[in-house]
């Protein structure tokens, strides 16, 4: 089992895009891959599950994965928020 | 006459006829089955989502062509949101073992969480009710054979007011027959505003309760800026918003006009550059379509931010990028590429570069002083850049320099480069200007020491502002003392100004602070005739350096230079914004 705490930190937070990217990533792997906060936590696989994750920018949520080729799925999890879900393609401030 | 208020979440005024579509609820009882009916209901659910699949598919294409591929992205979940196995599983249970009918098993499975979302305390996560709703229409709409669609597109010239409007439906709206929408519920957040604003429809949502005051064809007016709603205005009401659509519709028509225009003048004949900066490639295009003078800043740092495993990109890769982006804007137009501004709050995670966990970033090793620490990979970049240069007019920009070695040093290498390809016979322009950022008040206050020597320089505001105020401007403890109309910055930007017109040499400023409408009026006046802004405020910084005079910036910047408080400033700006191009200048 892997497990890893991660920061939600690009700056409109887990949104419907992000859940949406979560989600399909997920559903690539065989293995158990769960996110949540205090206790609730949710099935990456589930997309309405998904949305329901209530997680402003600055949100730590913890990430369990579980199963089959649990390695690579947790990778690609965790990937995904390090690079905080490749929002900044989309941003439009400049930022010089 | 009767006012409601709504959000407004596209802007506009439409005044006109109202079609009305109470659309609150569709009829759901829970109607149980025969045993022997479960078969066949689960058939029906079947196709129900084979044909939701579709159409939303539909919808996502269409979505993505006609709007773009952030607005497709929309659609995308919603089909995530059909293909939740959970959901299907709940809803199979409900027909198989509680015996009741597909739509009701349908209704109340989304139901659950329609209202798990719509109890969270957060706006924007309660407005994914609305897509979760959405989806659930559809499949309703497929088990019911309710065709709504019908309903929504009414007569065209009208205005449409209805309890709801899904994201999807709006999408299909046409907006040279739908000219407003009005709704009871949604909000600034919602997708459907997403769209409605994308579409440019006028449009305001949340009203609350009005449908069942409202008959077929009464005459209403839609404010889309302020989120007015107008239900049968008096004559004198309808005189005054007529003038303000028009007035609205001359300012939307000159904007798109100053598309076309590259070389933008003051009203007194100055010629300004509007430049645009860039992060992406395909960013270049939407420079190009907004009539920029060139590109004042391409940020080079996604091409290591978005590589896999952080590694450094290579020669190749860093080719194919400035290669796309300088044949888009050609050589008519500069593009000037900045080499890499990494480390500080831009930098991967993991130990590429710095070793230890830096105390203090934007202090550390950061930008040029990465560049210069890791040679190869700078070398590789300007490689790419001069190889580049065959294809468009390139000028190279450092950034961060804050003494007169680091900009030798920096020159240095370049030189050094260009030999290498000038020995193996690789074309490329043999004249690429360089030029350093200002950003630092070392780098202002000794610029008399750089002037000779760069071919150009170029202001970035943020960082300038950062080391100037000594604020951290990601720390909200300390963000209220991170203001671009900084009495401070002012300076600063004057001295710089000073300094290259007197050495001649050519200066821009690519900061936030030039995407701040309120500013642009300021700048012009402390001196600036060169603005590089974000691709989506093109249009619009155009619009307000043809409209004013260099006599009235200079005159702003005056009155600017002598208020006490950046607070003050922004006050006055904004009211001389307003003064020039009318109340609605900020909306």
């Amino acid at each position: 089992m892997f497990t890893k705490e991660l920061l939600v930190d690009n700056s409109s937070g887990f949104h419907v895009r992000v859940a949406t990217l979560v989600c399909k990533e997920a559903m690539k792997h065989k293995a158990t891959i769960r996110l949540g906060k205090g206790g609730y936590d949710v099935d990456c696989k589930s997309c309405l599950d998904l949305l329901t994750l209530m997680a402003p920018k600055g949100t730590v949520l913890t990430l369990t994965v579980d199963g089959e080729g649990g390695k690579e799925a947790f990778d690609a999890i965790v990937s995904l928020f390090e690079h905080k879900f490749y929002e900044d393609e989309f941003a439009d401030v400049a930022r010089a | 006459m009767k006012y409601y208020h709504g959000i407004p979440v596209s802007p506009g005024v439409e005044i006109g006829l109202v079609s009305v579509v109470a659309n609150n609820n569709f009829l759901i009882r829970p109607r149980a089955i025969e045993s022997t009916q479960v078969a066949s209901e689960l058939a029906k659910l079947d196709s129900a989502f084979e044909s939701a699949a579709e159409t939303l598919e539909r919808r996502r294409i269409d979505a993505s062509e006609q709007l773009g591929e952030q607005y497709g992205q929309i659609f995308e979940a919603h089909a995530l949101i059909l293909r939740d196995a959970k959901l299907r599983a709940q809803i199979e249970k409900t027909i198989s073992e509680d015996r009741l009918c597909s739509e009701y098993a349908v209704y109340q499975a989304f139901d659950y969480y329609a209202k798990l979302l719509q109890g969270l305390q957060d706006a924007l996560y309660a407005d994914r009710a609305n897509d979760v709703v959405d989806v659930r229409d559809q499949l309703l709409r497929q088990l019911l054979a309710v065709n709504q669609e019908v309903a929504l597109s009414s007569e065209s010239g009208k205005i449409l007011a209805a309890n709801f409007l899904n994201p999807s439906d709006a999408a299909k709206l046409d907006p040279t027959k739908t000219i407003a929408i009005v709704t009871e519920t949604g909000g600034l957040g919602s997708h459907t505003a997403i769209v409605a604003s994308a579409l440019g429809i006028p449009t305001v949502l949340g009203v609350g309760s009005f449908i069942s005051e409202l008959y077929e064809d009464d005459l209403a007016i839609v404010d889309g800026s302020t989120g007015l709603l107008i239900i049968n205005p008096d004559q004198e009401t309808v005189q005054r918003y007529q003038a303000k659509k028009e007035t609205q519709e001359r300012r939307r028509r000159l904007r798109e006009a100053l598309r076309e225009k590259v070389v933008v003048k003051t009203t007194d004949g100055v010629e300004i550059e509007v430049k645009g900066n860039i992060e992406f490639p395909s960013e270049a295009v939407k420079c190009v379509e907004n009539g920029a003078a060139g590109v004042g800043l391409y940020r080079t740092e996604f091409l290591f931010l978005t590589s896999p495993n952080n590694s450094v990109p290579d020669e190749e890769t860093h080719f194919r990028a400035y290669k796309s982006v300088l044949e888009t804007v050609g050589f008519e137009q500069s593009t000037i590429i900045r080499t890499f501004d990494l480390g500080a709050d831009k930098t991967p995670d993991d130990n590429t570069f710095v070793n230890v966990k830096e105390p203090n970033p934007f202090m550390g090793l950061r930008s040029i002083r990465l560049s210069l620490r890791h040679t190869e990979m700078f070398r590789s970049q300007l490689r790419a850049i001069l190889r580049a240069s065959v294809y468009g007019k390139v000028k190279i920009m450092f950034p961060l320099v804050t003494t007169i070695s680091e900009w030798r040093d920096a020159r240095a290498i370049f030189m050094d480069v260009r030999d290498d390809l000038l020995d193996e016979g690789v074309p490329f322009d043999h004249d690429v200007p360089l030029g350093v950022m200002v950003e630092t008040p070392a780098t202002v206050v000794m610029l008399e020491q750089f002037a000779p020597e760069v071919d150009f320089f170029s202001i970035g505001t943020n960082d300038l502002l950062q080391y100037t105020q000594a604020v951290d401007r990601s720390n909200e403890n300390v963000m209220s003392l991170y203001q671009q109309e900084s009495p401070a910055l002012l300076r600063f930007i004057r001295h710089t100004v000073s300094v290259s017109n007197h050495y001649g040499k050519p200066l821009s400023l690519c900061g936030q602070m030039a995407s701040m409408p309120t500013c642009v009026p300021l700048l012009l006046g402390l001196g600036l005739r060169s603005l590089s802004v974000s691709p989506s405020m093109i249009l619009q910084t155009k619009e307000i350096c043809e409209s004013f005079s260099i006599e009235r910036c200079e005159e702003i910047a005056r009155k600017a230079w002598r208020f006490e408080t950046a607070a003050d400033i922004r006050a006055f700006l904004r009211s001389q914004l307003r003064a020039v191009l009318g109340s609605d200048a900020l909306e």
